[in-house]
């Protein structure tokens, strides 16, 4: 008889050799079957997991396998399990969706090598979850690291994809090292390499728990460490960057929770304010930045920043009511945090499997070429449109109920708090999450427009047509899965209360969503079978003022649409606009008017362009010691034996 | 008794707003020294849309005529949602968190409505009525929630549940919510001196040329969801200052609604006065306008704060 933990374990691990098929053999019928088999594994690991949530166990290897200086060691728990269940629901459609895209890819994608990557990327976030002490998780951290750069790094040839590795390299490397120092110093402290030994929260280890913050921050993308998400996703294939948006950022927040919040006790509010400041400005940041974009994966991928903001808050929130004392703001806090977590996931997969849709049709995701996409891929635009009203939390779908109880725990505060000027802080962070809910309208409504609506602004629009089966059917379940999170969240709320580490004194506030979407629609049927029965109506083009045939470059474009808003934070976006009219009569009879665009990140340019030129000519100064001279070699070796015989005699 | 409450609500919800246009008109005209349109021409003019052919641009889809239904569902359902009227009964929810939200919703869908017909003139009126309502929306916020810390809850229903209580210091609250309140209505509704409803250069309109490809009884839905959002809107204003007079006052729940009912009529003289009295603002100097509200709103927060937040 095995038990259950075993179980789950043992299909980890198939997950994880599957990654060596590819390579091994080169038929391509291989391919075909590996999405077919993770799919398999994830349902199985699932249901698994679904067994036996009650308990926690865990599971330890035997001695041959040891890693330097302790156990693999897996631990289950509802925590893990929870966040295994978004990253397998994600994998399952996100590998349906592999199989289209990479047919119908421009870019010649080495199968193979996809799909090792892929499901190594997949099988390290999941020992992630499981791991029960430091060592395990920083091995399986790296294989995630190394097998999504080189997901990033699949169309190398292009200097896109060149820099956006680098970056993404440089980043999860920064990352990994703060976490490295982190866990040796708590591992000097505890001499424990076990996340079970160790207390966070005593002023003693205040520097290795913000070491861990900082590392788990870069990874997550949150202000100022956010500069790789828009550089990875773009270059990234959009299965990928799906998973990359919707789970692998996620980790980080898995780490933070699991370190910083479950097991910590803190005793001052430092890391209440952290998370509150930085959540504040990744959200305003990020979705500032995302408006300007014109490329669409960079505006996801900036929109991923601003929704880390949030979960940023939610943490803080529910730090808050930990140290507080107050249980019930520590509940609504955690419950945010899963639930925007889970959100998050599922729309912004949503959207990403939307856009690898329309790559895989049109090869372009850039908005300044695209427009009236609905008439030729309704399925397409109907899936994007629900993640689209998701992600602007809208009611009556998934995304509004995780921003209501991050609203709900913000008012909590204020009612709670003693501290007038902090009750302040919160309610200018609350005018400041109605302001990021504006500029998300702003984003989305810039995106649907431009993308599916109006006028189709170039040829290769019109020759679009609707995918396939399979991505449909990943799409249309995504998007279905926004409305049930939305429907049964009084249901999904419970289900997390009641595993979870907290017992339930009062009841979490809940808004009668199911009433209002059943009432909405009902309406809106309503209305509109009275309507459509006494309506009739003729097509026209649309008013000209009579003048002339409108071509379609005369609609906003992407730049024209947020030029106002960009105007308004202008000293952040370093937002210009030339332009130049060229002709021998430019006043009146232009022969060319040219127009662009440009902004920068100023965190890019003054802060970490001049720390890596830096290290540059630093580098370049060591680079002399290293100067291809057998001579000068071995005058070190002398030197440093010299130095070595005088440290022994004195030590 | 809810009941009977509850269809007087749903029927002045459905008379009142084109009378409350009407209004403004009659008023407007009469300052101008003309005739002016009969009181109750926007109903006419309902009708007679309401016989007319639609007629759709060739660029649009289904987003087109079924955005301004679900503004017209949105904005039922927000006449629930909203205490407009003292009294109003919550047979929904009062949370001030989706009322925001749900006016998000609706601008939504007006904004992609109006992307879909490929008019020009519709499209980029979107962006100017997206760029403003990055603005508006912590303004009315923080209005709602300096409301709401000064009433000790987050429901609209509690905080305007008429208790008599002497209690002077939430007077300015109430105050300064609604002026911020009022100027965030004049640029929600695009009126002057944001933007002048009745000019004809849709170059540099908001909402008109934002619904310019609506027809028919298209335009008639779009017209009734604005004016009752409008009439919604000053109600809630009209519900603060009832309120202020309430607690030195004490009125019977009869007398709380004529006098609410007189506020807002007072509000709709004073939006005709606005607009006879002043001109259009260019279009930079619309966020300083926006800057005002705002102002007012951080003041109301400020003077809650004051107040005393524990609970």
């Amino acid at each position: 008889m095995i038990s259950g933990m075993t179980l789950i374990i043992f299909l980890g691990f198939t997950l994880l050799s599957l990654s060596i098929l590819p390579v091994l053999s080169a038929s391509k019928k291989i391919v075909k079957i590996i999405p077919i088999i993770i799919i398999f594994i994830s349902l199985g690991i699932i249901w698994q997991g679904s067994q036996q949530l009650a308990l926690t166990s865990n599971w330890i290897a035997c001695q041959p396998i040891w890693l330097g200086l302790g156990p693999l060691a897996f631990n289950f728990d509802f925590l893990a399990y929870l966040f295994i269940l978004i990253l397998l629901i994600i994998t399952i459609f996100s590998s349906l969706i592999s199989i289209g895209y990479l047919n119908s890819s421009k870019n010649k994608i080495n199968h193979r090598f996809y799909w090792a990557n892929f499901v190594l990327f997949i099988a390290s976030m999941f020992f992630i979850f499981l791991a029960k002490n430091a060592l395990t998780f920083l091995v399986f951290w790296e294989i995630m690291a190394i097998s999504s750069l080189a997901l990033v790094a699949l169309d190398f040839t292009s200097t896109k994809a060149q820099k956006a590795s680098l970056i993404y390299l440089g980043a999860t490397k920064m990352s990994t090292m703060f976490l490295t120092i982190g866990f040796l110093w708590l591992h000097q402290l505890y001499s424990s390499w076990d996340f079970a030994n160790w207390t966070i929260g005593s002023n003693a280890t205040f520097i290795p728990a913000l070491l861990l913050a900082i590392g788990f921050c870069i990874k997550a993308g949150a202000f100022p460490f956010h500069i790789w998400l828009p550089y990875a996703h773009p270059a990234a294939p959009g299965p990928v960057s799906a998973l990359m948006s919707g789970v692998m950022i996620k980790v980080a927040i898995y780490g933070i929770i699991r370190m910083l919040l479950v097991n910590a006790h803190f005793e001052n509010m430092f890391f209440v304010y952290f998370f509150l400041l930085l959540g504040a400005i990744s959200a305003i940041w990020g979705i500032i930045f995302a408006m300007i974009q014109n490329d669409i994966k960079r505006s996801l991928a900036y929109s991923s920043v601003e929704n880390i903001g949030l979960i940023l808050i939610a943490l803080a929130i529910s730090l808050y009511g930990k140290l507080t004392g107050n249980h019930y703001l520590e509940i609504i806090g955690f419950i945010a945090v899963i639930f925007h977590t889970i959100n998050h996931a599922v729309f912004k997969s949503l959207l990403f499997l939307g856009i690898s849709a329309i790559d895989s049709k049109i090869h372009n995701h850039d908005l300044h070429y695209l427009g009236g996409l609905a008439r030729y891929m309704p399925w397409t635009f109907l899936c994007f449109l629900t993640g689209s009203l998701s992600i602007c939390s809208l009611p009556p779908l998934n995304g509004f109920i995780s921003k209501w109880l991050i609203y709900k725990g913000l008012w909590e505060i204020i009612c709670q708090s003693q501290n007038k000027f902090f009750s302040g802080i919160i309610i200018m962070i609350i005018g400041l999450l109605a302001m990021v809910g504006a500029l998300a309208v702003l984003l989305f409504t810039k995106l649907i427009g431009l993308m599916f609506l109006g006028r189709s602004r170039s040829a290769v629009v019109t020759k679009a047509s609707e995918v396939g089966l399979l991505m449909r059917i990943s799409q249309v379940s995504l998007a279905f899965l926004c409305f049930s999170l939305a429907l049964f969240s009084p249901t999904i709320i419970k289900f997390i209360t009641s595993h979870s580490f907290y017992q339930l004194n009062n009841v979490i506030p809940q808004l009668p969503i199911a009433t209002l979407l059943i009432v909405l629609v009902s309406l809106i049927s309503i209305i509109y079978f009275i309507f459509h029965k006494l309506s009739t109506n003729t097509k026209n083009p649309p008013w000209s003022c009579g003048a002339l045939q409108l071509s379609p470059l005369m609609q906003v474009n992407a730049d024209s649409y947020s030029y106002s808003v960009a105007n308004f934070f202008k000293p952040i976006l370093q937002y210009k606009v030339t332009t130049s009219i060229i002709g021998s009569d430019k006043r009146h009879f232009p022969e060319k008017i040219e127009s662009s665009v440009s902004n920068t990140s100023l965190i890019e340019t003054k802060i970490y362009s001049p720390i890596i030129k830096d290290f540059e000519i630093i580098g370049n100064h060591f680079a002399k010691l290293q100067a291809g001279s057998i001579h000068l070699y071995l005058l070190y070796v002398f030197i440093s034996l010299i130095i070595l015989l005088f440290i022994g005699m004195y030590l | 008794m809810k009941y009977l409450l509850i269809s007087l609500q749903i029927i002045l919800s459905l008379l009142l707003p084109l009378l409350a246009i009407g209004i403004i008109r009659q008023i407007k005209a009469k300052l101008q020294n003309r005739i002016g349109p009969p009181l109750m021409q926007p109903y006419f003019n309902l009708i007679k849309l309401f016989k007319k052919n639609q007629i759709f641009s060739h660029d649009s889809t289904w987003i087109f005529p079924l955005s301004s239904i679900i503004n017209l569902s949105i904005v039922l359902i927000l006449s629930f949602i909203v205490p407009w009227l003292p009294f109003n009964k919550s047979v929904f929810s009062g949370d001030i968190f989706l009322l925001i939200y749900l006016l998000a919703l609706m601008r939504f869908f007006t904004i992609i409505g109006s992307i879909d017909t490929g008019s020009p003139f519709s499209s980029f009126s979107t962006s100017r009525e997206v760029s403003l309502a990055v603005l508006l929306e912590p303004a009315i916020i923080l209005a709602l929630l300096a409301l709401a810390v000064t009433f000790k809850t987050s429901d609209l229903f509690q905080i305007f549940n008429y208790a008599y209580s002497l209690d002077l210091i939430k007077i300015p609250v109430l105050i300064l919510s609604a002026s911020s309140l009022f100027l965030a209505s004049v640029v929600e509704f695009s009126r002057c001196p944001v933007d002048d409803p009745t000019t004809h250069l849709e170059l540099t309109m908001i909402h008109e040329a934002m619904i310019i490809e609506n027809s028919g009884l298209n335009l008639a839905i779009v017209e009734y969801t604005y004016s009752l959002k409008l009439l919604l809107f000053y109600g809630l204003i009209a519900q603060c200052l009832t309120h202020c007079i309430l607690i030195i006052l004490n009125l019977s729940i009869l007398l709380q609604s004529i006098l609410c009912l007189l506020i807002i009529f007072s509000l709709l003289i004073l939006t005709s006065l606005i607009e006879s009295f002043s001109v259009k603002l260019s279009w930079h100097k619309v966020p300083d306008f926006i800057a005002y509200a705002l102002t007012f709103s951080f003041l109301a927060v400020f003077a809650a704060i004051i107040n005393g937040v524990s609970l």
